[in-house]
């Protein structure tokens, strides 16, 4: 209902702004008329007293005044137009039968057809305009009956009917095309108009938060999603500083220097950033927020930049919660895991009295399945903190020789069976930034399945080696390979496009040994994506298959995981 | 002969842990308390005064982190030597625990006893 009554009052409003400017048009003509008729009228009386021109012009400029005010009273616009036309008309008639001053009274007949068109428009201009020709008509015929004596002749006449015909025709084509000029730009600029209304739309119900800000950081426009998670009033936020009015702080709630912020980078590097952080709303509440600062960039130069940010108080309380769910679950998991394998330790080593061979033999049954499934339950951590974003990486120099030499001893001592492992190191390979923890856990991984896929009689090679042309990264100066490679069972080429995949064992392999979990080569390849490495392979069933990582020289860069802040209260934790 | 023995606390609630770590340290000459309510930690340290504390991280009463907190603040136990064993290995805890200054940190299902006793000795 009050859409419709808008629209409605939109419609009268522009109706009476066009009926305006007609009014306006018929007043600004009037006194032109008024002042000449006035004039004239009384420059006839003076010098021709008798003549009753001059006062019939007189009647006429009373007559337009009487209009005037009629329009002004009644604002009836079409009547005051068609009232000043016929006065018009008639006093042309009265110049035409007269000739006004030294007979150029016919002169005046041109004014008509542009006033005529103007105030009437092309249709009603052109009925105008017939009159205008029948009343020169009519004079003629009259002069030719004799029946007024007029100071021209048929000739000139005809030719002034004629010469405002050709005029008039001009005026029409003009008009013509520019009403429809005008009726396509309206056209157009109502489209735009839609245009606008539904972008507004758009931009004013969105739940993100968009701010724009000018060349110079200051706010320019921000929206209703804006000012509430943002905590600020509309009008108090524009032309504000964005960075400065609003804080960005990081997972410690220090103040992010403005130089890392998103709308920073856009406003002076040209390129968009996006970040997860925390805004401090104008009360000093903190909010989570996803922010993306993007360049507005006009003819090359950046003018402005937009920043879009969303609430993500949610997502992290469900992060939160999936965190401390692996928390508490590794924690309930291994505690009987590592009791049972204690024990059964214990038992093994004779602390509890001997054992005879038959019980020894299930006590080690025990033992290894056991281990089996804490291996299993770390692997899962692993994996979930992988996809929780919440596994450190906390890099020192670090020889890699000797960190893979070290894991080498590790694998073969746990593998009675081994092949012949063959180590060779580069000794240009430098001690790069690394966490030895993952690369530990991505080395025996790779090591264990090569060493367990491969018969006694085959091969492993172990080596690592620099290379300067392999870059991972545009700014890279080269990277670290290592390549472990077996003369085993291989991978079965139906098999390669999965081997990275969660859980997913090869036939040719899961037969061989069922002890595997699947997650293995997912993890390598999880743990390199996570720190900017790289993992690839080349397999051949029956010959072998080639593992290749490689680290970039620069090392990895460190990351710590931000401490979330618990969801369960302190006292459910104590029951556990 | 009973004086040169290593004299340790063992902060452990959980019963079947508690066993294995009696039984063992014992069969390997310590002289072992053990305590499985967090809140009673600290108390019993400042009348025992053992040369180290192997502490768990989830007990009742107080939990591992508070009980270093509270170490850290007792002036007579704050040079204390600690090692955290857990079962906790994500690596927010390990930051957590990293605060408080500990000797060593083991996630019990990553380690063997034989290699938590040689961990403890190394140690003293």
């Amino acid at each position: 209902m009050r859409r419709r009554m808008n629209k409605k009052s939109t419609s009268d409003n522009l109706a009476s702004r066009s009926g305006q400017g007609t009014a306006y048009v018929i007043r600004a003509y009037s006194w032109l008329a008024i002042f000449s008729l006035g004039l004239f009228g009384v420059l006839h009386i003076i010098a021709h007293p008798q003549d009753a021109v001059g006062y019939l012009e007189l009647a006429g400029a009373t007559a337009l005044l009487l209009n005037l005010a009629g329009l002004r009273f009644t604002r009836r616009v079409a009547v005051a137009r068609n009232i000043f036309l016929l006065t018009v008309l008639a006093f042309l008639g009265l110049m035409l039968i007269s000739g006004g001053t030294a007979d150029t009274g016919l002169l005046w007949v041109f004014v008509f057809p542009v006033t005529a068109f103007f105030l009437a428009g092309k249709r009603a201009g052109m009925a105008w305009l017939v009159a205008l020709l029948l009343l020169i008509l009519g004079i003629w015929v009259l002069a030719a009956t004799d029946l007024i004596t007029i100071p021209y002749s048929g000739v000139v006449l005809r030719q002034l009917a004629i010469s405002v015909s050709v005029v008039t025709v001009g005026i029409y084509v003009y008009q013509h095309t520019r009403e429809q000029l005008a009726s396509e730009s309206q056209e157009s600029r109502a489209q735009l108009r839609a245009e606008k209304v539904r972008s507004d739309v758009i931009v004013q119900h969105i739940t993100e938060g968009i701010v724009t800000v000018d060349a110079e950081g200051k706010i320019t426009f921000a929206n209703p999603a804006a000012y509430k998670m943002l905590g600020w009033p509309a009008h108090e936020l524009i032309g504000k500083n964005f960075i400065k009015a609003i804080p960005m702080l990081d997972e410690n709630g220090r103040e992010i220097a403005s130089e890392y912020r998103p709308m920073h980078h856009a406003l002076h590097e040209g390129e968009s950033l996006t970040m997860n952080t925390t805004y401090r709303q104008k009360d000093g509440k903190p909010v989570p927020v996803s922010i993306t600062g993007t360049p507005l960039v006009i003819n090359g130069k950046i003018v402005g930049a937009i920043g879009t940010f969303r609430d993500i108080s949610e997502e992290q309380d469900v992060v939160r919660a999936k965190s401390e769910f692996v928390t508490l679950a590794s924690h309930q998991l291994r505690t009987p895991l590592s009791a049972v394998s204690w024990m059964s330790e214990l038992l093994l080593n004779g602390d509890a009295g001997p054992l005879s061979a038959e019980q020894r033999e299930h006590v080690k049954g025990i033992y290894r399945s056991n281990q089996r499934m804490a291996a299993l339950v770390s692997e899962m951590l692993i994996v979930s903190g992988l996809d929780l974003h919440s596994l450190s990486v906390m890099p020192q120099k670090t020889e890699l020789p000797l960190l893979a030499a070290n894991v080498v001893k590790e694998v073969v001592g746990a593998h009675a069976d081994h092949p012949k492992i063959k180590e060779t190191y580069d000794p240009a390979v430098p001690a790069i930034q690394c966490d030895q923890e993952i690369m530990k856990i991505i080395l025996r991984n790779l090591l264990s399945n090569a060493v367990k896929y491969t018969p006694k009689a085959g091969e492993v090679t172990v080596s690592i080696a620099l290379s300067k042309t392999k870059k991972l990264n545009p700014h890279s100066k080269g990277s670290v390979v290592i390549a472990v490679s077996d003369t085993g069972y291989g991978i079965p080429k139906a098999a390669t496009s999965k081997i990275f995949s969660k859980f997913f064992r090869a036939k040719n392999i899961s037969h061989r040994d069922t002890d595997g979990t699947g997650l293995g080569l997912y993890i390598v390849k999880a743990l390199l994506d996570y720190v900017d490495g790289q993992v690839t392979f080349h397999s051949e069933e029956n010959k072998g298959t080639t593992f290749t990582v490689a680290l970039p020289v620069e090392g990895m860069v460190a990351y710590q995981p931000a401490e979330l802040t618990s969801l369960i209260p302190k006292g459910a934790e104590e029951d556990v | 002969m009973t004086q040169t023995k290593p004299f340790i606390v063992i902060a452990e609630d959980d019963k079947a842990y508690g066993r294995v770590y009696l039984n063992k340290f014992t069969a390997e000459g310590f002289d072992v308390t053990l305590i499985t309510n967090g809140s009673e930690v600290v108390p019993t340290l400042l009348k025992r005064r053992p040369q180290l504390l192997l502490l768990d991280l989830i007990m009742p009463g107080k939990d591992g982190f508070g009980v270093l907190e509270e170490l850290r603040n007792t002036p007579e136990l704050k040079d204390l030597r600690v090692i955290v064993a857990s079962n906790l290995s994500q690596d927010i805890d390990k930051a957590k625990v990293s605060q408080y200054k500990v000797y060593d940190y083991f996630v019990k299902s990553d380690v063997s006893i034989t290699e938590v006793i040689e961990r403890v000795r190394s140690a003293l």
